[in-house]
């Protein structure tokens, strides 16, 4: 049976036993990833689809995360990497089919074939264009500073923003948590806010919480753009969610899937598509190699995220541009 | 005679709320002429002014009228009770109940304190509304019904856009359309509309051209007092596949998203029925119901809760109620039932301008206008107490929340959920 197969029969089939946001006694691995987890919210807040969307940390362990038949990572770079190099093949009696995001396909081990297959969310393309509102959104944390400077980013995007009749930059405070102690000293979050109003103006419209925006302005015809289309943490994102549901018009990179798929409606105006991994151009030895170089024990997302030689890497083969 | 209207200035998160604290103020602006109404704000965020309370003593209002759903009276009457002290100021109260009433039956139990002695009267949105609040309240003779109103100069029987709306929708004009407005919830048992409609047209009862449209968003609410909560995206996608197991049926079926309020009406009028089988725990009303009926359509509804107020006495023929039993978690319809009903009124004819009459005449803000009058008429008596179900309940709800009426060994519902609510099933 295909991975595909699978997939479409584990979707079809699973109840909701199978779906760790139903349970309601979870626990995450550890303290400090509830801690980043909640920094990270609303990106990470939950939602609902049957292949599992979660988080790798939301898991105990492999054992945990082996009791659900499929499992779709909503882990960014980090995630991701730590998942494959910390298990470069799948372990003994691993029966579950893990759906990891497109962009970081690459990184797959091919000892996973048949157990993996990878994702996007994609529009559905009912919703059309519109320059009447552009909403900006992100976490001013290190990694959206990684490709380039605060000052260089935020000029780009008040480019874009000449587009549109207004705009809104919804630029939640958050701390890095992910970084070292030097980089958190950083601020960060504070660069993102001097910046906004250096390239936007001193009219600019920020607004610091998402519910309270959403909940006093009826955003009805919208444009939407994420300050993070690196997708270092998180690759998927509840914020996506949640503006294609509300009607808006996504003017985030689409990565381009084949045409042996499957498709998932998750709203009205966005999906899921879900398709085999090609292992050409496969770069996870040499990210494995880097790994058994650093002779690095335990391994983790935190280490990843602060590793010089790993950003290096990132910012060569997936920083994309806005 | 002089009134003061409580209610919150800005926009309440439920919708329809906003559209209908807007309508009762109509009502009561023509019933009484603007000049004799004050019109006092209390927040969301349970706030009233000291200075708008003493003012509204001053103007010597005969009645203060509730006209939001939230929050409840509690604040502004533990305010009030500490500024009010002449004996010559004895107002009467008048309360008008929102389908939220029992997820605050704590607040309500003290209300039903702080009003003790004074002259009160509840207004219920319908008929079984008030046999459900009759269980809290124990003088049954100072609870009226009358239904919130609908503006009928937004909701009415004009044909002027149908058949643009239709083209739009990829509908011809022979289709049989039938139409749901509302919220896309659990609740509302979407799925099984879905899902009967489908076998209608499977069996061959109606037409494979007919269509079924819904209008509305989708929510998360799930079914809290059972501790259900959904996950965004949870009910969309039961709702998706149930429309994708008949992929030939697929175009038989219209999801059309959110619409503009002032969009409405125009959907009314392209559709030939509205259909709902909801049986939301709190359907104390049932906005779009009366929205639809003033827009000349004729209804098909589960007889759940404020629904039966929809059967007209002297026009029966307009809506067909389909039987709702309680059960130990969602309310249980017939699904072969809900197929005839369909059927039956798919298969009359129906003059649309007369059905628009009709429910105007009871549901526009000229009826309702009428209606109130008539309450405020009647004599006030002085509240008593609330009843020791009342207090059964709110014990309750002090230590589960809204889970109040959850069996805490089954996860079903308990015996005092039966009690509270086997008015709505009858």
């Amino acid at each position: 049976m295909s991975t595909l197969d699978k997939v479409k029969n584990i979707i079809a089939t699973n109840t909701e036993h199978d779906i760790l946001y139903k349970k309601w006694d979870t626990q995450h691995r550890d303290e400090y990833f509830s801690k980043v987890y909640w920094h990270y919210h609303p990106s990470t807040e939950k939602y609902f689809f049957e292949a599992n969307p979660s988080f790798l940390h939301e898991y105990k362990n492999m054992f945990d995360c082996g009791r659900f038949p499929i499992v779709m990572l909503r882990d960014g770079f980090v995630g991701v990497l730590e998942f494959f190099l910390v298990h470069p093949t799948p372990p003994k009696d691993f029966r579950s089919v893990v759906l990891i995001n497109k962009k970081f396909a690459k990184i797959i081990p091919v000892k996973w074939k048949g157990y993996v297959a990878t994702y996007v969310i994609a529009s559905r393309g009912r919703v059309k264009h519109t320059d009447e509102l552009l909403l900006i959104y992100g976490f001013g944390t290190e990694d959206i500073f990684w490709k380039e400077s605060s000052e260089k980013l935020l000029a780009k995007y008040a480019d874009i923003a000449k587009n549109y009749k207004q705009t809104v930059c919804l630029f939640p405070q958050r701390e890095s948590l992910l970084s070292s102690a030097k980089e958190q000293a950083q601020n960060h979050a504070l660069s993102l806010i001097r910046e906004t109003y250096r390239s936007f103006g001193f009219d600019a419209k920020l607004a610091l919480d998402f519910n309270k925006f959403f909940a006093s302005n009826d955003c009805e015809e919208f444009s939407f753009l994420s300050l993070d289309q690196s997708s270092v943490f998180v690759a998927d994102s509840y914020f996506e969610h949640y503006m294609f549901r509300a009607g808006g018009h996504s003017l985030n990179k689409e990565i381009p899937t084949g045409e042996d798929v499957l498709e998932y409606n998750l709203s009205a105006n966005h999906k899921v598509v879900i398709e085999d991994v090609s292992f050409e151009d496969n770069l996870f030895a040499e990210f494995y190699i880097q790994f058994k170089v650093s002779g690095e024990k335990n391994l983790s997302i935190y280490k990843i995220f602060q590793s010089k030689k790993y950003r290096e890497m990132f910012l060569k083969y997936f920083s994309s541009k806005a | 005679m002089k009134v003061a209207l409580i209610y919150s200035f800005s926009k309440s998160s439920w919708f329809s709320c906003t559209i209908i604290n807007k309508n009762i103020r109509k009502a009561y602006d023509l019933l009484l002429g603007e000049e004799n109404i004050i019109h006092i704000h209390y927040g969301h965020n349970r706030q009233v002014s000291t200075a708008d309370i003493k003012y509204m003593i001053s103007e010597n209002v005969d009645k203060i009228i509730f006209i939001d759903h939230k929050p409840t009276p509690i604040n502004f009457l533990q305010k009030y009770s500490t500024i009010s002290e002449s004996k010559d100021f004895n107002p009467e109260f008048i309360i008008h109940v929102f389908g939220d009433y029992p997820l605050y039956l704590r607040e309500w139990r003290s209300v039903n304190e702080l009003l003790e002695g004074k002259k009160v009267k509840y207004i219920c949105a319908s008929e079984k509304q008030k046999l459900f609040v009759e269980k809290f309240v124990s003088q049954k003779e100072i609870i009226s019904v009358c239904p919130f109103p609908v503006d009928t100069k937004q909701f009415s029987h004009n044909t002027k856009n149908r058949a643009d709306l239709r083209e739009s929708l990829d509908i011809d004009d022979t289709d049989t359309v039938l139409l749901y407005t509302g919220r896309l919830s659990y609740q509302k048992r979407l799925n099984e509309l879905i899902w009967n409609f489908k076998e209608l047209i499977k069996k061959g009862d109606i037409s494979n051209t007919s269509k079924l449209v819904i209008v509305g968003e989708f929510d998360n609410l799930g079914f809290p007092y059972l501790d259900q909560q959904h996950l965004e995206g949870e009910y969309f996608r039961m709702v998706d596949k149930e429309l994708s197991s008949d992929p030939e049926l697929t175009e038989n079926i219209i999801l059309t998203g959110k619409i503009k309020n002032q969009r409405l009406n125009d959907y009314y009028n392209m559709a030939d029925y509205y259909v709902s089988l909801s049986t939301y725990h709190d359907e104390d009303y049932g906005m779009s119901v009366a929205e639809a009926g003033c827009s000349g359509l004729p209804l098909i509804l589960t007889n759940w809760a404020g629904y039966y107020s929809f059967q007209l006495p002297e026009h029966k023929d307009y809506c067909s109620l389909i039987s709702v039993e309680l059960t130990k978690s969602l309310p249980h319809f017939d699904n072969l039932s809900a197929q005839e009903a369909m059927k039956s009124m798919i298969d009359k004819d129906f003059n649309h301008s007369e059905i628009a009459e009709a429910y105007a005449e009871t549901f526009s803000i000229t009826g309702c206008s009428k209606k109130l009058g008539e309450i405020l008429k009647l004599k006030p008596e002085e509240y008593m107490c609330g009843t020791d179900f009342m207090v059964q309940v709110t014990n309750h709800q002090f230590i589960k929340n809204n889970q109040m009426f959850m069996s805490e060994t089954s996860k079903e519902f308990n015996n005092i959920y039966y009690k509270a609510y086997d008015v709505y099933a009858r």
